[in-house]
C-alpha cells in the first residue's frame, strides 16, 4: 500500500503506512522517524510512531500544512528507493531480556486463564517466555510497549471488567499483545506474572527500558530472585 | 532568593503547577500536559511580561489561599475567584502588587473552572524532560508530581514594586463570558471519511452537554449518538483536540493529560482555541460543534501565537 498523508489536528498530519500490522512496517517507521528528526528538527514538536501510523506535530509559526506534506512526501519516496536498496534490513533492532516472576502471588489471573485456554499453568509460563517479541509501539502512559505477537495458544480477549488498579511491574496478556504495566494504573489485561525492573524511570539517562522497533525476551526467575532484583 | 516565595495555606481542590506543556517525548508514552486554557494563562503571563512558558498555578474550582513571604507582582486571570489581598477585594483579569505578608485569599468559582495566578518571571522549580508542567497520572512536574498541598511553598524572584509604574488589567473585549455556549470549530481528519454520511451530519446538527466525568484527559460530553461503523482500530496517535468515538457513540474531546495512544475512531480534531474554551465549561453546559477549514484554523492559530509572542 502506498503511504497516505491524513490530517490530524490543525498542526498535525497522520501518516498512514498501511491498514494492516506488519513485523517489517516497524524498522521503516523508524528510520522514517530518524530521517524526520534529522532534517525536519527545526519545525517538529511531536512525533508519535504507531503500529503503522506516526502522528507528525509541527510549529506552526515555522511552517503551514502545504510545506509539511510535500517534506514528507518526497521523504516518502526516498525511503522507497532505500528500502528497494535494501538498506533497511541491516539495521539490527536491540534485544532487552526481562526477568518475570511468575508465581501466583504475581499472577492473580493465570489459573483462571489456564481454565480458559485449556492450557497447564506451566505450559503458560513455556509458552510466553518462549519467544521473542517486537515492540511494536510506546505509549498510552510512560514506558507501556505493545508487545507482539504472542503464541496463538496464548490468545484471549481482555477482561470483562477492567481493574481499576493493576500494580506497576505486572506482566499482562491480551488478544495479540503482551506488555509489561510501567505504573500503577486501571487496566484490562490479563496478569501472569511481574518484572521487578522498573520500565520508566524518569531519573535514568534511558528513561524506558525499549523503543518501537526493539526486541524484548522474558526470562522466568523465582520469588526469592524477583525480591533480590527489586532492592 | 531562598526566602521568596508563596506559602500554600489553603491548596483549592486540585491546583497545578503548569507551563506550555511537555513535548518532544510522546514517542516514550509521556503527554504533553499544559494549561488547560492557554487563552486565560498566555494573558496572565503577558500581564506581567513574562514568557508565554512561564511557571504558574492553575487552580481548579478555586479556594486557595497564599501568604507572600517577599514582595512581588502577580496576575489572576480565568475563572473569577473574588480574589482578596488582605482583605480587600481585587479584580480579576488584571496584575497587583504584593507585599512581604500579605495574605491573598481566592474563593470558589461561580463560573468557569479553571483560574491562572501568575508572579513575574514565574514559579522556579525544577522540570522534567524539559517542562514543569504537573501530570499527576505520570508523576511527572510540579513540586513532587502531584497537585499543591498545604505547606508547600512556591519559589519566584522577588521584584519592587516599581518593577512596573502601574497595575494592568486585560482589555474588557478580550474578558470571555463563560456562561456563553460553546460552539466547538472541527478540524475534519482522521477516520472522518469512513463514518456514515447521517452520522456526520447528526454530529454537526445537534447539541452536546458536557458530562460530569471529564478532566484534564479529555471532556465527555452527551447527546445524540454517533455511528462509526469503524470497530478494531490499530492504536495510533492522538493529536489534542482530537473527538474520539468509543463504541457507545458519545463524543470525547482529547485534552492536554491525553494518553499518547489510543484505538477509538476519531471524526477530526477541535480547534485549539475551542478546546481552552471548553476547558472552562462546567458539567452540563452546552456545546456544539461547527466545521472549519485547515486552512482558516491554521491562519487562527497563527494570529493567537503571534499576539502573544509580542511581549509588552
Amino acid at each position: 500500500m502506498q503511504p497516505k498523508i491524513e490530517v490530524a489536528g490543525v498542526n498535525s498530519l497522520l501518516v498512514r503506512f498501511s491498514d494492516e500490522v506488519d513485523r517489517s512496517l516497524i524498522t521503516y517507521i523508524g528510520r522514517f522517524c530518524e530521517k524526520l528528526k534529522q532534517n525536519f528538527a527545526g519545525h517538529l514538536v511531536d512525533l508519535i510512531p504507531s503500529y503503522t501510523t506516526v502522528l507528525v506535530t509541527y510549529d506552526l509559526l515555522s511552517t503551514n500544512d502545504a510545506q509539511v506534506r510535500n517534506y514528507l512526501t518526497s521523504l516518502l519516496i526516498n525511503l522507497e528507493k532505500e528500502r528497494k536498496e535494501g538498506v533497511f534490513s541491516q539495521v539490527p533492532a536491540r534485544c532487552i531480556t526481562l526477568p518475570v516472576c511468575y508465581d501466583r502471588v504475581y499472577a492473580p489471573d493465570i489459573v483462571e486463564l489456564s481454565k480458559q485456554l485449556e492450557l497447564d499453568i506451566d505450559e503458560i509460563i513455556q509458552l510466553h517466555s518462549a519467544q521473542r517479541y517486537q515492540v511494536y509501539a510506546v505509549g498510552f502512559s510512560p514506558g507501556f510497549g505493545y508487545l507482539g505477537e504472542l503464541d496463538a495458544r496464548l490468545r484471549v480477549s481482555r477482561l470483562a471488567t477492567p481493574r481499576t488498579q493493576v500494580p506497576a511491574g505486572s506482566v499482562a496478556i491480551a488478544e495479540l499483545n503482551t506488555a509489561v504495566y510501567p505504573q500503577e494504573t486501571p487496566g484490562g489485561w490479563w496478569l501472569i506474572g511481574r518484572c521487578p525492573i522498573p520500565m520508566f524511570d524518569k531519573t535514568r539517562e534511558q528513561p524506558c527500558l525499549f523503543s518501537a522497533g526493539d526486541e524484548v525476551i522474558f526470562e522466568p526467575i523465582s520469588t526469592v530472585e524477583y525480591k533480590r532484583l527489586q532492592q | 532568593m531562598i526566602s521568596d516565595f508563596f506559602k500554600v495555606i489553603k491548596p483549592g481542590a486540585c491546583s497545578l503547577l503548569q507551563d506550555e506543556g511537555r513535548f518532544g517525548y510522546q514517542h516514550f508514552g509521556i503527554t504533553t500536559g499544559g494549561a488547560m486554557d492557554e487563552t486565560a494563562a498566555r494573558w496572565a503571563n503577558r500581564l506581567l511580561g513574562n514568557s508565554s512558558n512561564a511557571v504558574l498555578l492553575e487552580i481548579t474550582l478555586g479556594n486557595v489561599q497564599l501568604e507572600a513571604t517577599a514582595d512581588t507582582w502577580i496576575a489572576l486571570t480565568g475563572a473569577d475567584l473574588g480574589l482578596r489581598i488582605n482583605g480587600e477585594k481585587k479584580n480579576n483579569w488584571q496584575s497587583h502588587f504584593v507585599r512581604q505578608g500579605d495574605l491573598l485569599i481566592m474563593g470558589w468559582a461561580v463560573m468557569g473552572v479553571s483560574s491562572y495566578f501568575a508572579v513575574v518571571g514565574g514559579f522556579q522549580l525544577k522540570s522534567d524532560f524539559g517542562s514543569c508542567s504537573t501530570v499527576k497520572r505520570e508523576q511527572l512536574g510540579g513540586l513532587t508530581g502531584n497537585a499543591l498541598e498545604a505547606g508547600d511553598e512556591l519559589h519566584f524572584s522577588s521584584v519592587s514594586k516599581s518593577y512596573f509604574p502601574c497595575t494592568r488589567a486585560v482589555p474588557c473585549r478580550y474578558i470571555p463570558d463563560y456562561s456563553e455556549v460553546v460552539v466547538l470549530r472541527v478540524i475534519k481528519g482522521y477516520q472522518a471519511e469512513q463514518f456514515p454520511e447521517i452520522s456526520v451530519k447528526t454530529f454537526f446538527a445537534s447539541s452536546y452537554k458536557v458530562s460530569p466525568e471529564s478532566d484534564r484527559m479529555g471532556f465527555r460530553l452527551k447527546g445524540e449518538t454517533i455511528e462509526c461503523g469503524v470497530s478494531g482500530l490499530l492504536s495510533e496517535g492522538i493529536a489534542y483536540g482530537a473527538i474520539q468515538i468509543p463504541a457507545d457513540g458519545q463524543p470525547i474531546v482529547l485534552l492536554k493529560d491525553r494518553q499518547t495512544l489510543g484505538g477509538y475512531p476519531k471524526i477530526g480534531s477541535v480547534l485549539p482555541l475551542d478546546s481552552y474554551k471548553l476547558s472552562q465549561c462546567r458539567a452540563g453546559s452546552e456545546v456544539n460543534f461547527k466545521e472549519v477549514s485547515l486552512k482558516e484554523a491554521q491562519q487562527l492559530m497563527q494570529a493567537f501565537q503571534l499576539f502573544f509572542s509580542i511581549l509588552t
